[in-house]
């Protein structure tokens, strides 16, 4: 059975403990300043400076990501400030393995995908095959990182070290089949409460169901997530029936201008 | 970018591979189509386009490797390295390309051998006894399938990610492959003439199959533009916009066109200034053209 998480956001309190674990647990290094001059002064530009969340994305030494997004105007009194611990999602149908041409990132008997750092040549095809930005380059080892949901802890019987960190069960570690139970109770019970437009986001419509999902309290969108993401392999027919296409209109220019059958020079 | 994309960090070993992948595919296709039809006056274009395919292969494996981020582990693309065997993905343009390289490289180095042998420059008595036109032929159709694949796959594999003005459109790897043989036939004509080989009315058929490759390559861009849609802002925009519209569009494709219908391709005895410069912006045009799609849609220029 896979075993993945439910990020619930709607108690999520941003204290980036989640953060914190994984770094300590995977020995992950601080994220090194990177100042470049932006008007006339300069400026660590791989952080925001301007908010809580002060990493902006993940990383190769940063594999969760806590988000804060501010919706709303507290002089309309409608004011929110939503949080998500996001992360690589595990999806049931992945690109960035499916694209891999090393074999290097591959799924475990417990539904985690992660890159096997030994096969990983860097070649970085996995990196842009994602639709969620999840998988980084690393300079300093020529390979690509991202989160392997603990893959050491699970495979001992241990939760994911966000999920035990995590002060308020926001990040539950589980069965994907039990915890997706768990999740659809809490938005009903969240859409009685007058959150109308809680919802879950990963079930089993995105992606065929993504392994790590997550109860959003708004749209995808204001989470920066996407809507439909789809495989990356979607375009492979369609680009390849028109290459096809040139090739056959290349082919035909060339045996046009080359030909002898027929012409003066053969006669 | 939009949401949190990250962008893979292709930088100019990779432009330098799809220039040079174009220029050998291109350059084989003339080849193996004048073995087919062409006659004996255009043996010489054929040779020399078997020469530069050749000459392109080290260039690109050398990139290729060059850009991993672990060189040493290169042979991972094509042997899986927990059991030394091949695997490919048949999902993956990379791993298929890989495998791709090889085969149009065996091909491309046994047409390159013919043509030594042909030209008595192999010396090898058993050669040149077993030298015939059959396995050439079968061998130049077979080549110039992988040749089409190496020219073209290019323009696939960016449109098999999520960077919009790579995936949104199915016209890339078309568009690489009208360029690659357009700069193909370029490297051609300047190789012709710096090995000061006449091949009299031959450069006729040259320039006639270039200038076809030209105007498909320019109907290609326009449709990629256009199908682009909103997608194609970041094509069009700031030093990106400069360099596909005057660099390729206007450098490197309608002024050849222009030139080539004035004078263009006349080879040695005609203005071989001409011919060099017609090759030399083709070049320029097709390699600027790999620039921008590549490091301009990252951001990297």
């Amino acid at each position: 059975m896979p075993k993945g998480m439910f990020v619930d956001t709607s108690i999520c309190i941003g204290c980036k403990a989640c953060q914190v674990a994984c770094k300590e647990w995977n020995d992950l290094e601080g994220e090194p300043d990177d100042f470049q001059e932006v008007d006339g002064r300069l400026k660590a530009v791989n952080f925001t400076g301007d908010s809580y969340d002060n990493t902006g994305r993940m990383t190769a030494t940063n594999w969760r990501h806590v988000r804060f997004i501010e919706r709303g105007s507290s002089l309309e009194g409608n004011m929110a400030w939503y949080m998500m611990s996001d992360s690589c999602k595990h999806c049931t149908q992945a690109g960035c393995l499916e694209v891999c041409p090393t074999h290097a990132l591959v799924r475990t008997d417990l539904g985690n995908v992660v890159v096997q750092q030994d096969v990983c040549n860097g070649c970085r095809m996995c990196i842009s095959a994602c639709p969620y930005g999840v998988i980084s380059y690393n300079k300093s080892t020529g390979r690509v990182n991202k989160c392997t949901l603990c893959d050491d802890r699970i495979h001992n019987g241990l939760e994911t070290a966000c999920a035990k960190a995590c002060p308020t069960d926001s990040i539950v570690f589980g069965e994907v089949d039990e915890l997706r139970t768990r999740a659809r109770q809490r938005v009903d019970t969240l859409r009685q409460l007058g959150h109308d437009r809680a919802q879950l986001y990963g079930d089993t419509d995105v992606l065929g169901g993504l392994n790590v999902f997550y109860l959003l309290l708004d749209d995808p969108e204001v989470y920066g997530q996407p809507t439909n993401p789809q495989l990356p392999q979607r375009n492979l027919i369609p680009g390849s029936l028109w290459s096809l296409g040139s090739a056959v209109a290349i082919g035909l220019a060339a045996l046009v201008s080359f030909r002898t059958r027929g012409t003066k020079e053969e006669a | 970018m939009p949401g949190e994309l990250q962008i893979p960090l292709w930088e100019w070993w990779i432009v330098l591979y799809f220039f040079a992948g174009g220029i050998a595919g291109g350059a084989y296709l003339v080849s193996s189509v004048i073995e087919l039809v062409g006659s004996q006056a255009d043996r010489p274009i054929a040779r020399m386009g078997y020469y530069i395919a050749f000459a392109m292969l080290p260039i690109c494996a050398i990139a290729l490797i060059l850009d991993l981020g672990q060189p040493l582990r290169f042979w991972h693309m094509i042997l899986y390295s927990r059991t030394f065997l091949p695997w490919p993905v048949w999902d993956s343009p990379m791993s298929v390309g890989a495998y791709a390289l090889l085969v149009f490289s065996l091909f491309s180095t046994l047409s390159f051998l013919d043509a030594l042998v042909e030209t008595g420059r192999l010396p090898w008595a058993p050669l040149r006894e077993k030298y015939s036109g059959t396995p050439r032929k079968i061998y130049a159709v077979l080549g110039a399938l992988a040749g089409f694949f190496l020219a073209s796959y290019t323009g696939v594999l960016l449109a098999h990610t999520h960077i919009p003005a790579w995936a949104n459109t199915p016209l890339l790897g078309a568009l690489f492959l009208a360029s690659g043989a357009s700069t193909g036939v370029a490297a051609i004509a300047l190789g012709l003439l710096l090995a000061k080989t006449d091949v009299g009315a031959s450069w006729a058929k040259l320039k006639r199959f270039d200038n076809l490759a030209m105007i498909l390559e320019v109907v290609l861009l326009v449709a990629l533009l256009v199908w682009l849609g909103s997608a194609a802002a970041s094509l069009l925009s700031g030093v990106n916009g400069i360099l596909l519209i005057g660099g390729t569009l206007l450098i490197g494709i309608l002024l050849p066109l222009a030139l080539q219908f004035r004078a263009g391709f006349q080879g040695v005895k005609g203005t071989i200034g001409m011919t060099a410069i017609t090759a030399v912006l083709i070049l320029i045009g097709g390699f600027i053209l790999r620039m921008v799609i590549v490091l301009g849609v990252q951001g990297l220029l």
